[in-house]
């Protein structure tokens, strides 16, 4: 098969899949249906303030896996409903930040600056219709940077890299992550540190079940979507119940918010703010591509590199950042939505999840079986290589859902106002029920509820100290794959205990580990 | 919650430890007894073993590195800089926390218990034979979860209200909706454990 005939399979895996209905004559796959409901699901759970894509991907997991099984063909069903969630939910969190200065999600943060102004002004429509055009435009563009640059990564990858350069290649991204994530590059490590030890208890080789203290419980080793749901999700609404807890304790409320305003996006409004677009679409989708930085740092950079250049070019007569300029919303939200896709290059291409939402990938892929994410996915075989046809299938989900977000997403987004009026004391308890309910489901042990709960403890520990989990998770995910890695690059170079410094480009991943650590670390205590 | 101030006459004041150095020094302890004691007394094979005449790295080697990462990350954060702004835990946190895990518990033990109890006061049967039979599916799940839901909302409240428990009552019937109403093959707990 040629690389045009895996691209038209992968088109029609999506479009001419297992039917789900016909409309108007016309046959609609069930991985279609599945994109547009994860899709306006997505929105809604962006929208409402303390839900949001982890959330999400977390309790429809295990729904998904039950309704489609485990077998390949649930892969793009599955697979497509978890990216309409993620492309839903990046326009759905602007919602929140803009009518009720309440961010859906940290990316938002800095869309509250101008957003909220601009609804106090009475332009609350003009700032939602700011935000879903420059989400969107930024979202398209890393798409197509992921589709054109994944494959010939994975290429040049599979080309130059074997087994001591893939182990050198985790232990780089690893420590990439733990540095660069957070505030603290000591505390990034630690998450990570953790993140391994507690994958490697009750696993390994031999027969007696390592670290696991001779309890039944922990010979099989700890299930990964009970930790890594416990540290994200679980952790995350304890965080936030304790935030209105306090709000609650010393305000005596918790406070509500109203809506107002109204406007429409002009031709000239999209001439204004298309150069900050086009400049935070590119720092997203640069920032995106590099494996654990996050969404919240590319919106922080767009919104600093647009502020300087509507400093050097805004009219006299316009607001600046922070006061209520449209060119505010769209830097930020064209940087953090252009994360989205450039975030799934290092997944498909490398194997390694550059963010929560791609671990949540990994795991629906591992779970059902069938995908390996990694370098191996783009091989242009003769022969027809099921993962790549599975990997353009993939890109053309996204595809589905971006034309679905250019065309009625904004009509929806604009619609979910009226999320926030739940008040969240009592929505995130709910979503505490659902999530567990939602772990048990998948391994029918209240075990899986008492791991939960542990890891959300750990996780809201970690929040309060000022501990980013991303590492931990990342780690946790990545751990076993290190080790199985490392034991056949050892045995592949016969027992040499310096096979990290095998090759010239292993030597050069793992100085890279090296340096990265001492570079930020350096860098972290001159600004300190 | 590190290191309070003594301000009683006569004793110099303590100076309050930085958040960081006891995270460190938690770290470097948890680091140290995993490799020097619980790593060499709970895996069989150490860092490399032989097996039929060749070197294969042993189950203790990926732990070790862990450790040793650990270490390396308790050993920057004792030397490193220090923020004066760097999060810490107070008693708050501490409390809210532990209110939160009493309440899981509880509601774990409601969902483990409620419902083989009941059978065992008011039925014929076992629970396990009417697992699958409304209403005694339902009553661990709905005993435990209500009391996660309407618990949990009612500590961030302060107070239990009347919205907390039909929040919790609403959160039950969603979920049956959603998971055991449509799919025959998904238990709600406690019912795959017992």
């Amino acid at each position: 098969m040629t690389a045009l005939d895996y691209v038209l399979a992968g088109v029609l895996a999506v479009i001419h899949g297992p039917e789900a209905f016909t409309l108007l004559g016309f046959p609609v796959s069930i991985t279609v249906l599945m994109v547009v409901a994860g899709f306006f699901a997505g929105i809604v759970v962006g929208a409402t303030p303390g839900l949001g894509q982890v959330i999400a991907l977390a309790i429809s997991l295990p729904i998904l896996i039950s309704i489609f099984g485990f077998n390949a063909s649930a892969l793009l069903p599955v697979m497509g409903f978890m990216i309409g969630i993620m492309k839903g939910s990046t326009v759905g969190g602007a919602v929140p930040a803009i009518l009720f200065n309440t961010p859906g999600t940290p990316d938002s943060y800095m869309t509250t600056l101008d957003g909220y102004p601009m609804t106090r002004n009475g332009q609350a429509q003009k700032a939602l219709r700011v935000a879903h055009f420059s989400s969107v435009s930024g979202d398209t563009f890393s798409d197509i940077c992921l589709f054109v640059f994944a494959p010939s990564l994975a290429i040049l990858v599979e080309r130059y890299l074997d087994l001591p350069e893939k182990t050198a290649l985790i232990i780089l991204s690893l420590s990439f992550i733990a540095v660069v994530v957070g505030r603290s590059p000591a505390k990034g490590l630690a998450a990570a540190a953790l993140g391994l030890f507690f994958v490697y208890v009750g696993t390994g080789e031999d027969f007696h079940p390592r670290l696991s203290l001779n309890a039944p419980a922990l010979a099989d080793g700890i299930p990964i979507t009970a930790a890594v749901i416990g540290v994200l999700v679980i952790g995350s609404i304890f965080s936030e119940l304790e935030k209105l807890w306090r709000e609650k304790s010393t305000a005596g409320t918790i406070t509500a918010t109203s809506q107002s305003g109204d406007g429409r996006l002009h031709w000239t409004d999209i001439r204004r703010i298309a150069p900050y677009i086009g400049r935070s679409a590119v720092i997203g989708t640069a920032i995106g591509a590099l494996p654990g930085i996050g969404s919240t740092l590319a919106a922080t950079l767009g919104y600093a590199s647009g502020s300087a250049f509507h400093r050097r070019r805004k009219a006299p007569d316009e607001p600046d950042f922070g006061k209520g300029a449209m060119q505010g919303i769209a830097a930020t939200e064209a940087a953090n939505s252009s994360v989205a896709g450039a975030n799934l290059i290092p997944v498909l291409s490398l194997g390694i999840p550059g963010n929560t939402a791609a671990v949540f990938l990994v795991l629906a892929a591992d779970s059902i079986g069938g995908f390996n994410p990694g370098p191996g996915v783009f091989r242009f075989t003769s022969d027809v290589n099921p993962e790549l046809v599975i990997a353009f299938g993939l890109f053309t989900t996204m595809v589905i859902a971006n034309i679905l977000n250019w065309t009625v997403g904004g009509v929806f987004m604009r619609c979910m106002g009226i999320m926030i009026r739940i008040p969240r004391q009592f929505l995130l308890p709910v979503v505490l029920l659902l999530t567990f309910a939602s772990l048990y489901v998948q391994q029918t042990s209240m075990a899986m509820i008492g791991f939960a709960l542990f890891f959300g403890a750990l996780g809201y520990l970690m929040i309060k100290l000022g501990v980013s989990p991303l590492p931990f998770v990342i780690a946790f995910v990545l751990g076993r794959q290190l080790e199985s890695t490392a034991r056949q690059a050892f045995s592949a170079t016969g027992g040499d205990p310096f096979f990290l410094f095998s090759s010239w480009i292993a030597v050069t991943f793992m100085a890279g580990a090296v340096a990265i650590i001492v570079i930020t670390i350096r860098r972290r205590s001159k600004s300190a | 919650m590190y290191g309070a101030d003594s301000r009683r006459p006569g004793r110099r004041p303590m100076r309050s430890l930085h958040p960081d150095t006891v995270l460190a020094v938690i770290l470097l302890a948890f680091a140290a007894a995993l490799l020097l004691f619980w790593l060499p007394a709970d895996t069989d094979t150490g860092l490399y073993e032989i097996k039929r005449g060749k070197f294969t790295i042993g189950d203790a080697l990926a732990p070790a590195f862990a450790g040793a990462v650990m270490a390396v990350a308790g050993l920057l954060l004792l030397f490193g800089p220090r923020a004066h702004d760097a999060p810490k835990l107070d008693a708050d946190h501490v409390r809210f926390l532990s209110a939160m895990i009493a309440i899981v518990l509880v509601g774990m033990v409601l969902m483990r218990w409620v419902g083989p109890a009941a059978t065992m006061l008011f039925a014929d049967d076992d629970y396990r034979l009417l697992r699958d039979t409304v209403p005694w599916k339902y009553l661990g799940f709905a005993s435990g979860g209500f009391v996660i839901v309407a618990g949990a909302s009612s500590v961030v409240e302060g107070r239990f209200s009347r919205r907390a428990a039909l929040a919790g009552l609403v959160a039950i019937l969603l979920i049956i909706a959603l998971y055991d109403l449509p799919f025959d093959d998904l238990l709600l707990p406690p019912n795959g454990d017992v």
